[in-house]
């Protein structure tokens, strides 16, 4: 095994699947479609707390795992993703997520049917990405996330929430 | 301690021939897969430390029985503490229909666990014991941080 592979978390944006290489930084949970990562994004592009009990939801997030230049001398795969397991803002903040394989252009989330809370993918019940990947270029399926909002959520900036990935490599 | 590489492998196939890992930079010729014909045919696999403080670790595959190696990179957004590789190694072997698996999860400190499942219990442990870095210290505001208003 001469070097390990080249494996970069992606966000991907827009019409076109616009990919903005995230490795090691992040994403901004925000009203808009992009994959920015600064203050500025997110003060300009706010979630408004809902009045009532309604909830607020972030514009989606798709993610994926994909390799770069440096390729497995077999193979990446057994994607997983877990999260740090604890609620934020006592519970008025939800991160959710789902697996997909086939891109459809970021919209702004109103529902967390068919998502499951970060909360429940934990470092003892990781979830899974499908992807066994061989060449440059090659994606795993899509990791879509959301953030969910209720009227009794804290105004300002939120605490920094970490996600934790693995895969396997030959 | 290093966290990535930390162990180099070597291979003795049945005819006793030594096939070892490639350079750093270098296109692995070997692969760990059916595709190979020398896959089949491996009779020792070792882990051989390119660090001080690590033991070589060797493993006889019993007969009939396939080699299990991969190597797991645990990563996270923010980088808030870093990437590390764990070296797994086992065997897999199907006796009158009955998958047998062994499988020994190597972490860059030594430390070597026999997991039941595909998650050793040391994982947490060893990511608890290394660097983190301040939230608030990353540049460039990474991870999700959210800002939340109030309806006017």
């Amino acid at each position: 095994m001469a070097s390990p592979a080249d494996v970069n978390l992606i966000c991907n944006y827009g019409a076109g699947q616009t990919e903005t290489a995230i490795t090691g930084a992040g994403i901004d949970f925000i009203t808009a479609d992009n994959c920015t990562n600064t203050s500025g994004n997110r003060t300009s592009n706010p979630i408004t707390i809902p009045a009532d009990a309604t909830n607020a939801y972030s514009y989606e997030k798709w993610l994926k795992f994909q390799l770069g230049t440096t390729e497995p001398d077999t193979q990446v795969t057994n994607f997983k993703f877990w999260g740090g397991g604890a609620a934020i803002d006592s519970g008025n903040v939800k991160d959710y997520y789902k697996t997909t394989n086939t891109y459809v252009q970021p919209a702004l989330a109103t529902t967390n049917d068919g998502y499951t809370a970060v909360t429940a993918a934990t470092a003892g019940a990781k979830a899974s990405v499908a992807g066994t990947l061989n060449t440059s270029g090659e994606a795993s399926s899509y990791l879509v996330m959301i953030l969910e909002v209720n009227s009794l959520a804290s105004q300002g900036n939120m605490d920094q929430q970490t996600y934790n990935y693995s895969y396997d490599e030959n | 301690m290093q966290l990535l590489e930390y162990y180099k492998w070597q291979i003795i196939l049945e005819d006793k021939t030594v096939v070892d890992q490639s350079e750093p930079g270098e296109k692995e010729l070997f692969k760990f897969n059916k595709d190979n014909k020398l896959f089949g045919k491996i009779k020792t696999f070792s882990l051989v430390p390119q660090v001080k403080g690590l033991n070589q670790i060797t493993l006889n595959l019993p007969e009939n029985s396939r080699l299990i190696y991969f190597r797991r990179t645990i990563a996270n957004t923010g980088d808030l503490f870093p990437k590390f590789q764990i070296n797994m190694v086992g065997w897999q072997s199907t006796i009158k229909n009955v998958n047998f698996k062994y499988i020994m999860y190597i972490f860059p400190d030594g430390k070597v666990e026999i997991a039941e499942d595909d998650e050793p219990k040391y994982t947490e442990e060893f990511v608890s014991s290394l660097p983190h870095r301040n939230a608030s210290d990353i540049p460039g505001c990474t991870g999700c941080k959210p800002s939340l208003e109030r309806k006017k």
